[in-house]
């Protein structure tokens, strides 16, 4: 018996590790230099999101006495300078970061799951559910996301959690749209006509053939929300609606560093800078995920 | 019957994939029959609670589809879809089912199962995916296996193989199977049994070797004569059906091949026929006119018929 639990162990695990590495292998190649780098800067600036409040940096609420308005890279303890303020802009970008993806990621991983279940069931039983659910989808998409995302700030008050939200709702529908149209790509395909014939559930069918398959494309475009979503916490924190002053987001820094754009421009151009970066290396991850996962191109 | 190939052949669009969704309950919407009766081992498959009828898909009865590059799920691993069946019915714990995967892989003569089951539809050509398909239904068991066209979009070399192989699997696993097919080259040889099938009718039955030696319906006629022979003479043009089958949708009344057919009558045009049996024979067939029937038989089976004014008849109308 231990016989056989060893052949078995020593044929899956170089299997597996070889994977993995042919994945990888595969990455790091020249034309993908982008890719790497786009995937090392999105690590970066989560892992120094994640880690903020255990990096040796100034609290990024309080202001200080000296140092106001320092530019960047004149100053050995503030590389990024300081703000009017005299705050830490290192420190107001990490924890910058912090909301700006909370709210873009979170807001696209919530709408992205809601989005699947409404659109599959839509694409899936059609019929009523269907009309129903687009009736829904319609009337959300009626009004402009900026509406919604002020609604929801001035319902239940500014901060991470409401932008999120806002977000959140404001993406649901584009999810769901591409989730029924790729579940009605899908469910009249042969696979899943041969899943049924097989006796496989209802329940099974949806989750075995059809999310899967329509799982690929919503990742992909996931990618590309998030830098959108990430660009709309940014409005809204701008307009004063998002995440409160003094808590720092990339968005309500750019707000507030465009009042002195002409002597400062660092106070901007620092989560600006940040911000492009981000969305760029989001969207580079986005295509590459996308590509991977097209199986239409290679079957 | 266990053991033995039906072979249902017909042109395309004449309702032989319908059939063969609607006997697996495949056909959703609109579509769903809401008539007659399929029976199997007795029981009727239409009229049985879906419930039931998805404890016998799979087990009992399972089917192989037409094209292998569309009929497995791109993102799942051959060796899951194989025993796909096995754990819905079976609930199969993931290492057996690992195991099964690759017996079952190595059962349709795919060399290095344990590689193959690791990997993805996209990896493998179209009759090692066909392959893979007919494992996937064989995988329970069942007592009827029925296969949609299994061969029409593989190459011609791979055809004879898959075909070898359903053969092979009919043969030890005892099952009954449907060999659907619009070519009846690939029937002719493998099918105990033949059903033509014309504009979403059986038009023809019986014994494969008594139905292609001496059809009773022209249509069969006219398809055998469409057939490619090495006999031929040179330069023979091969022969071909005029016109296109009916459009279903508008119905009219008589017979369905009326307009197609050389030996049409006025009888053909005003009623269609229905599916007559032969006496003795095992055979039945839809024709007022049938071929290669003694006029003993004929009088028989359709009393009152007018073999012999066929010519004056087909004059009459202008032909």
């Amino acid at each position: 018996m231990s016989a056989l639990g060893q052949a078995d162990g020593a044929q899956l695990v170089p299997a597996r590790r070889g994977r993995v590495w042919a994945v990888l292998g595969a990455a790091v190649q020249p034309g993908r230099i982008g890719l790497i780098l786009s995937v090392s800067w999105i690590a970066l600036v989560v892992l120094l999101a994640l880690a903020a409040d255990f990096l040796p940096l100034q609290d990024p609420t309080v202001d200080a006495e000296v140092g106001i308005r320092v530019p960047p890279l004149q100053s050995l303890g503030e590389p990024l300078g300081t703000d009017g303020f005299g705050r830490s802009m290192l420190a107001r970008a990490i924890f910058g970061a912090r909301a700006s993806l909370a709210a873009g990621i979170g807001a696209a991983a919530a709408a992205l799951l809601i989005g699947l279940a409404i659109g599959v069931a839509a694409g899936y039983f059609r019929g009523k559910v269907d009309t129903a659910i687009g009736i829904a989808i319609d009337a959300l998409l009626s009004f402009p996301g900026i509406v919604v995302l002020v609604v929801v700030g001035a319902t239940i008050g500014g901060g991470v959690g409401s932008v999120t939200l806002g977000l959140a709702i404001v993406a649901v529908p584009l999810f769901a749209r591409l989730a029924r149209a790729n579940t009605l790509r899908v469910a009249p395909l042969e696979y899943v006509l041969a899943a049924r014939g097989l006796g496989a559930s209802p329940r099974k069918v949806v989750f075995l053939e059809i999310v899967p398959n329509v799982l690929t494309s919503m990742i992909a475009y996931a990618g590309v929300v998030v830098g959108v979503l990430i660009l709309a916490e940014s409005s809204v924190s701008f307009l004063g609606l998002g995440v409160q002053l003094p808590q720092p987001s990339w968005g309500n820094m750019i707000s507030e560093g465009q009042k002195a754009l002409r002597t400062d421009p660092h106070l901007v151009l620092v989560p600006a800078a940040l911000l492009v970066l981000t969305i760029l290396a989001l969207n580079q991850v986005a295509e590459y995920v996308r590509s991977r996962s097209d199986t239409s191109s290679r079957l | 019957m266990r053991g033995q190939t039906l072979g249902l052949v017909g042109e395309s669009g004449s309702g032989k994939t319908v059939l063969a969704r609607t006997i697996m309950r495949l056909i959703a919407g609109a579509n769903v029959v809401t008539e007659g009766e399929i029976r199997f081992e007795g029981r009727d498959i239409l009229s049985m609670p879906d419930k039931d009828s998805r404890r016998l898909l799979g087990t009992d009865m399972a089917m192989v589809f037409q094209d292998p590059m569309t009929a497995l799920n791109p993102v799942m691993r051959l060796g899951a879809q194989v025993t796909e069946g096995l754990r819905v019915h079976k609930g199969l714990s993931r290492r057996d089912a690992r195991v099964e995967a690759v017996r079952l892989l190595e059962a349709v003569h795919i060399r290095d199962p344990e590689a193959r089951a690791m990997q993805y539809p996209h990896e493998l050509s179209g009759g090692m995916r066909q392959r893979v398909m007919i494992a996937t239904a064989v995988a329970c068991g069942p007592k009827l296996l029925i296969a949609d066209e299994p061969t029409t979009a593989l190459d011609v070399t791979v055809q004879a193989r898959v075909l070898d192989l359903l053969d092979e699997m009919r043969k030890d696993l005892f099952m009954a199977m449907i060999l659907v097919s619009h070519d009846l080259n690939v029937v002719a040889d493998r099918a105990d049994h033949l059903a033509v099938m014309y504009a979403g009718r059986i038009v023809e039955t019986g014994p494969a070797s008594a139905v292609l030696r001496a059809p009773h319906m022209p249509y069969t006629a006219a398809l055998l004569n469409c057939t490619p022979r090495l006999d031929l003479a040179d330069g023979v043009r091969l022969a071909s059906i005029p016109g296109r089958p009916p459009s279903l949708s508008e119905q009219q009344p008589g017979c369905s091949f009326v307009t197609r057919c050389e030996f049409a009558s006025q009888k053909c045009r005003e009623e269609a026929p229905p599916l007559i049996s032969v006496p003795d024979a095992d055979r039945s067939f839809a024709c007022w006119h049938p071929l290669n029937l003694s006029k003993r038989v004929i009088q028989e089976v359709l009393p009152g018929a007018p073999v012999s004014d066929l010519k004056a008849e087909v004059a009459q109308n202008g032909r």
